[in-house]
């Protein structure tokens, strides 16, 4: 308990050695149009703007649907969800997605060092040690769910960042 | 000979049984030991005083006088031995020199004797043996050699080495049969020495190896007893290769080596060296685990050897044999670095010790030189010991290049003395500048880099390292201990392009360059980049250019690219469009505007127009132009005005109708705004009231003049409407007799320009303009004209006028009530008639001049031939004999 304070500042050294270098406020911009440009991205892809909202899939209920209050480190670890999917798909547009959402993460943790909010290395699911085996036998919907839910996902952040969400 | 088997097969029986015991193997040591035999029947109760147990190990000396005594005929002994006798052997080592002996006692048992080896030595058969695996780790080596004077020597000798390979050493008496035993042969030399190879596989390095071996010489059979070993333990080395001397940047001799690298276990190295100097001599012998050894206080003029040899570090080993020696001798002059290879702005020193006639300078009579060139400021000098001098360079110029020599030679020197050899200082200029680029897509990162400036190190490599945080760059860049190599290609323009795919768009790229070189290597300074700042947006889609009708403004409009999502500036420009466009630049710098338009002078040109973006914070590039887009000529407008006509009337005044014929020119596109569709010319009598007729694109038209007035307009129609303003004229018979243009003068400038002028008398009619006719006398085809200001009292008119030809101006001025009567002069006035006769001068004089001297040539030449021709007859008095004696030069009186 003694290490509480202590290990709180470690771990939001690093992150509050860049709130010293960068505006908060560039740090949100940044976050909202790092945001634009994945959700731009997934409209790109042809292949996702074909898909009928109407229909649902089951089946991937692992990755994660639209949620309607979205804290940071909540937001955190649903990009973390998404960021493991998209690094398990083989489509070579995927990959840019990823890197862009690790980058997002990385200014959410920003974010939250700058409201003094400790943000836990999000962890990966257990879920998703089955996810070898859906991508294997249907790489095509997993794909085109993850993306369309990611966009819905991200779209939902946008929202939420100008109310200023809480940790 | 039925004794002789039932020996053998004792024998081996004998052997099995030992072997059953072979936890009594011997352990073959590391180092040498020895094979001794002797034969079966002598006892040992002979060889061992009374009183000393045949277990005892502890041999006295007295106990060894008394063997030498009684056994010093052992040659005589041996060669008394019959064919086929097995002696009984031993191994005994310099460090243990107990002799276990395996033989039958008296019940027929097996039992073992330890012996003192000096009995073996003396009466017996001796061999040195050693046994090491091999640095492969493949190849077992036991190699013997005879020690007695043999008996034997004459007669073939043969060696076999029997082993049996096995994971553990077991205590079990049951294992292994002899027949369990592989055989090699062993390859004698005619020296008696011979080579036993025992292939062990790599993997079975840590079994144990059980042998024993069967020498046959003579007909006499030598059985060893059992053996063993773990080949791991006595892996001798290859010796270390690759042995290297160089002084060190601190002054010291390195001595460096390559180590084996089949060996699986770390290595120590025994080195040996000596010096050999004019001050002194001195050896060494060191051993060390890295393979190098720094020998200090090295001096000039001196000569080193060395040698080195290597061997397990921790647990047994063979010492591999000594490498070759290597021989370096320094030089009479040792710089320490002898070669810097440094960066611009850098501080460097250099370390010297001089040798000069076998004396070794003192380091404060040294003194140091650039190229021979420049003596460098002893304010630069330090001195570190008595004969070691240093000189340091600050803040460092880039090494210019001279000829060939891409480096600044230091010399160190003797007062005014210096020794040819030289330091080399390389100062490399490495500030080179990375410069990236992101795509319109967001998706690579181009960077490019000019090899240029460091293009004088000869023999260095670059290479492209970078760190990546995870967002942002630092304030300072610094060269990260964590790098990656990024693969840069050389393009056509001399610079290396490094690509970045997939990027991290907020991440800070911290690059550099590495200049590799034999000298060391070099960093330039580090450079960050994010992705983000340096993006190049795709240029705006969907340009479109218009001309906006009846407003007539030219409209730009256009489609921000996808990406970037930052906010973003424009560019306009726009020129008219042909082979070099001018082009007009604006800027729009509020983000949600798709459309500018801008007033143009010329709204019926083609106007070309391109847009291009960046971001609205200034970061990145602007995007290329887009494609251009162009504008399409159509009617904006109607028509600013008709267009101007005159007319052409048949010159019949006593009749009373008459053809006139209209004539206009084809209205502009300024004028039309921008096309004319059709023509339409409106009459107005006093009779007939007002009517039109449509004359299509026609620029004539005829029609018959009955009344005493007749007014006619000419509008030109587009698809707007018909022309604002229009010029009328009335055709009026009582006006055509008004005259007020008194006198009308043309002057001649030149064949392309005449002035008109002339005067006019007061009128109470209203003068709107005079129309200016003129044609070549005599000739009604080609009738020109043009609109003059009615203020205007002169009047350049400019036209391809010839000459010799005459020509008629008409000025006839226009009222509002009608064509008044002109004024016709048919030539120009008499000044002008003086002018052309001056021409015609300039032209005249010139040809009588020439027909002149043409004149006088053709008399000249008729000259000469009427005198030669007259001359002919005058005789030559070389052929004619009259002539003879006669003197044509001198004056004859007769004449």
């Amino acid at each position: 308990m003694r290490c509480g304070p202590l290990c709180r500042f470690l771990w939001l050294w690093p992150y509050l050695s860049y709130i010293e270098a960068v505006p908060i406020r560039k740090v949100q911009d940044d976050t909202k149009t790092l945001i634009k440009t994945i959700v731009t991205r997934i409209n790109d892809i042809s292949h996702t703007q074909s898909v009928s909202s109407k229909q649902r899939v089951t089946g991937l209920d692992f990755i994660p649907g639209l949620l309607p209050v979205l804290s940071l480190s909540k937001m955190d670890q649903t990009l973390a969800i998404y960021q493991q999917i998209l690094t398990s798909l083989p489509s070579r547009n995927v990959i840019q997605i990823s890197n862009d959402l690790e980058n997002l993460r990385d200014l959410l943790h920003l974010l939250a060092s700058s409201k003094s909010c400790p943000l836990p290395q999000a962890r990966a699911l257990e879920t998703l040690e089955s996810l070898g085996g859906v991508l294997e036998a249907s790489l095509y919907s997993t794909e085109v769910v993850a993306l369309s839910r990611l966009q819905g996902s991200l779209q939902d952040m946008l929202r939420q960042l100008d109310l200023s969400p809480g940790c | 000979m039925s004794c002789q088997k039932f020996c053998v097969a004792l024998l081996h029986w004998e052997f099995i049984y030992v072997i059953t015991a072979f936890n009594l193997a011997y352990p073959i040591t590391p180092w040498k030991f020895k094979l001794s035999c002797m034969p079966p029947n002598t006892t040992y109760d002979f060889l061992l005083p009374a009183g000393i147990s045949k277990n005892t190990s502890n041999l006295s000396g007295h106990y060894e006088a008394v063997v030498e005594t009684k056994l010093n005929s052992s040659g005589t002994y041996l060669s008394n031995l019959s064919s086929k006798t097995t002696f009984h052997c031993c191994f005994w080592s310099e460090e243990d020199k107990n002799c276990s002996v395996h033989a039958d006692n008296i019940e027929g048992k097996a039992f073992v004797s330890t012996v003192n080896s000096l009995v073996f030595q003396q009466i017996g058969a001796n061999w040195n043996i050693q046994c090491w695996m091999k640095e492969d780790l493949k190849l077992f080596i036991c190699y013997m050699e005879s020690l007695f004077k043999s008996p034997f020597k004459n007669y073939d000798l043969k060696v076999h080495l029997l082993y049996l390979l096995l994971e553990v050493l077991e205590e079990s008496p049951l294992l292994p049969q002899k027949s369990s035993f592989q055989i090699v042969q062993c390859n004698c030399s005619v020296h008696e020495c011979c080579e036993c190879h025992v292939p062990v596989p790599t993997v079975k390095i840590n079994y144990t190896l059980l042998m024993y071996l069967k020498i046959t010489s003579g007909g006499v059979i030598f059985h060893s007893p059992p053996m063993s070993v773990q080949p791991i333990n006595v892996v001798k080395p290859d010796p270390p290769l690759g042995l290297c001397m160089k002084i060190t940047d601190t002054g010291n001799l390195k001595i460096s080596w390559s180590s084996p690298t089949l060996v699986p276990f770390q290595l120590q190295y025994q080195v040996k060296y000596s010096e050999n100097s004019t001050k002194n001599m001195r050896k060494a012998d060191e051993i060390v685990s890295a393979t190098s050894l720094l020998v200090d206080s090295v001096l000039p003029g001196s000569s080193y050897e060395f040698q080195v040899r290597s061997k397990r570090l921790d647990g047994p080993g063979i010492w591999s044999d000594w490498s070759t020696p290597l021989t370096f001798t320094t030089q009479d002059v040792i710089y320490f670095p002898p070669k810097i290879l440094t960066t611009v702005g850098s501080n460097v020193s250099f370390h010297c010790i001089y040798k000069n006639e076998n004396k070794i300078v003192s380091s404060k009579k040294i003194v140091w030189w650039m190229n021979l060139a420049e003596k460098i400021p002893q304010s630069q000098y330090d001195v570190v010991g008595d004969h070691v001098s240093k000189v340091t360079f600050p803040n460092l110029n880039a090494t210019k290049p001279r000829g060939k020599f891409t480096y600044d030679a230091v010399y160190c020197c003797n007062e005014h003395e210096c020794h040819h050899r030289y330091a080399e200082l390389y100062v490399i200029d490495v500030n080179i500048n990375i410069s990236c680029e992101t795509d319109g897509y967001l998706t690579k990162m181009t960077c490019r880099w000019s090899p240029s400036a460091i293009q004088s190190l000869v023999g260095s490599t670059l290479q492209l390292r970078y760190h990546r945080s995870s967002l942002y760059c630092s304030d300072v860049p610094s060269i990260h201990p964590i790098s990656e190599p990024k693969d840069c290609h050389l393009q056509r323009d001399g610079f290396y392009e490094c690509l970045f795919q997939p990027i991290f768009l907020l991440s800070g790229y911290t690059m550099w360059i590495r200049i590799n070189h034999s000298l060391g290597s070099l960093d330039s300074p580090p450079t960050c980049v994010i992705p983000d700042s340096v993006v190049k947006p795709l240029p705006p889609s969907s340009v479109k250019a218009e001309i906006t009708v009846k407003i007539g403004l030219l409209k730009i409009s256009w489609e921000k690219p996808v990406f970037p999502e930052n906010n973003l500036q424009f560019q306009i420009r726009y020129g008219l469009s042909g082979k070099e466009v001018q082009w007009k630049v604006f800027e729009v710098y509020d983000a949600k505007l798709k459309s500018a338009s801008f007033p143009v002078p010329d709204l019926c040109a083609v106007y070309a127009v391109q847009v291009r973006c960046k971001r609205l914070d200034g970061l990145g590039y602007w995007s290329n132009w887009s494609t251009p887009a162009y504008t399409v000529v159509t009617d904006i407008k109607v028509p600013i005005r008709g267009p101007e006509f005159w007319r052409i009337t048949n010159e019949d005044n006593t009749k009373k109708e008459r053809n006139v014929t209209l004539l206009w020119k084809p209205l502009m596109k300024n004028d039309s705004l921008c096309s004319v569709r059709r023509y339409v010319v409106k009459h107005h009598t006093s009779l007939n009231g007002t009517w039109s007729e449509d004359v299509g694109n026609h620029t004539k038209f005829t029609f018959l003049w009955t009344e005493q007035a007749h007014s006619v307009t000419v509008l030109a129609i587009n698809s707007i409407g018909a022309s604002s303003a229009n010029f009328n004229l009335t055709f009026s018979w009582p006006m055509s007799k008004v005259n007020i243009v008194q006198s009308l003068s043309a002057y001649p400038l030149n064949s392309s320009c005449v002035i008109l002028s002339w005067m006019l008398s007061p009128s109470d009619y209203n003068l709107m303009y005079f129309i200016l006719e003129w044609k070549i006398l005599h000739e009604d085809n080609e009738i020109k004209w043009l609109r003059i200001s009615s203020s205007v009292k002169k009047y350049y008119v400019h036209d391809h006028f010839i000459p010799i030809e005459k020509y008629q101006f008409s000025l006839y001025p226009i009222f509002m009530e009608g064509v008044g009567k002109p004024k016709i002069i048919d030539n120009f006035t008499q000044d002008d008639e003086k002018h052309q006769h001056d021409a015609g001068l300039y032209v005249i004089v010139p040809i009588i001049i020439s027909s002149s001297i043409l004149l006088l040539g053709t008399l000249l030449i008729s000259h000469q031939r009427m005198k030669k021709l007259f001359w002919e007859d005058v005789p030559n008095p070389k052929n004619c004999s009259w002539a003879q004696g006669l003197n044509f030069q001198k004056r004859m009186d007769i004449l």
